[in-house]
């Protein structure tokens, strides 16, 4: 007998996608890839060695990605994982200036443009973030951070849409 | 060695880092494991190990992208490999254009469809069912906010079912992904 398969990505119900049955049976063909989907998230968003990006501006980031590509019910719900009195939360609000350490504005203006323009990012940025005090090791973390949020949106938009027809 | 490619090309350029990778003489076990190096493994490519310097999603994107691109039924291999290059197009990441233009041409033993994506802004040479995968995917990578569900039946309309919707969705965004790995984090180089 083998285990119910299921669609297990938290950013679909984050997103506020109703699952009618026939949208949920099409997801279940690839379950397996909604899973390790799932599992990037967990990477990118809570890491075991979250290294120099914290757990705090790593949800600060994911909302703020979530705000450019108009997903509010994704940027809340990441805004709820930061603490209150935390200024990381005006981070997820592209439209509230930027109030944060030197390293950190770098790391947002870099997620900004690398979401909304890549084809426009050149080798300067590198460098932008390295002179800011970024380590190598970080920039990575968060190219993948940035990458993964724009491939689940999209996945997110996606599935929304099938849900609609 | 020269300076990077700028026109999109289908021969696969060289991919040179603009970060320091990973030593793999100094790599963690976790990296190794990561990277699916075993013991006499020595040709890790650059993007593998620059890519090591996160390993916990390096272990977690490898298998999702390999599901995304290679698993079976749903949509054919060589329509899975038109959404890669119609993102990566978009995104202007010459490396990934480049892999994924040559895998199509291998696959369908034709270049005129690649010929019209690079070259012909009409697409001419692309059936309707090829052009409309082609836009969708484009779309889907430009902003997907002005998608709606007109969009998802013109697919419907030319003879896609859910499943091979679901397929496409996943191998565009996958690359929304790769494109901004491939593209920041190096730039393509010809190689000779």
């Amino acid at each position: 007998m083998g285990t119910q398969k299921s669609i297990s990505f938290e950013m679909i119900e984050a997103a506020g996608i109703s699952m009618p049955t026939t949208l949920k049976e099409v997801l279940l063909t690839r379950s397996d890839l909604i899973t390790l989907s799932q599992q990037a998230h967990d990477a990118c968003l809570r890491p075991n060695d979250p290294g120099g990006i914290s757990y705090t501006n790593r949800a600060a980031l994911a909302g703020r990605i979530a705000m450019l590509h108009e997903e509010c019910g994704l940027a809340d719900y990441y805004k709820a994982m930061i603490p209150t009195d935390d200024s990381a939360t005006n981070i997820v609000d592209p439209s509230i200036a930027l109030s944060c350490s030197k390293a950190v504005e770098a790391m947002i203006k870099h997620a900004d443009i690398v979401t909304t323009d890549p084809k426009n990012v050149g080798p300067k940025s590198i460098r932008t973030l390295e002179s800011a005090g970024v380590s190598t090791t970080d920039l990575v973390r968060l190219s993948e951070i940035i990458a993964f949020m724009n491939y689940a949106i999209r996945v997110i938009k996606g599935i929304r849409l099938m849900g609609e027809i | 060695m020269g300076d990077p490619i700028t026109q999109l090309t289908n021969i696969v350029p060289y991919w040179r880092p603009r970060i320091k990778p990973v030593d793999l003489k100094e790599a963690t076990a976790e990296q190794l494991e990561a990277m699916k190096v075993t013991p006499s493994d020595t040709g890790v490519g650059e993007y593998v190990l620059v890519l090591a310097h996160d390993p916990e999603t390096l272990n977690a994107r490898t298998p999702l992208f390999n599901g995304i691109m290679y698993s079976h039924g749903g949509l054919s291999r060589q329509e899975t490999e038109l959404g890669a290059v119609a993102c990566s197009v978009y995104n202007r990441c010459i490396y990934c254009a480049a892999v994924h233009a040559s895998r199509y041409n291998q696959l369908t033993k034709t270049e005129e469809v690649i010929e019209s994506i690079f070259h012909d802004e009409t697409l001419q040479s692309l059936n309707e069912r090829q052009r409309n995968i082609f836009e969708f995917a484009t779309n889907l990578s430009k902003h997907p906010t002005t998608l709606d569900k007109k969009d998802m039946q013109t697919l419907l309309d030319v003879g896609l079912d859910k499943s091979e919707i679901l397929d496409l969705i996943l191998a565009t965004s996958i690359f929304a992904w790769a494109n901004r790995l491939m593209h920041i984090l190096g730039d393509p180089i010809p190689t000779e």
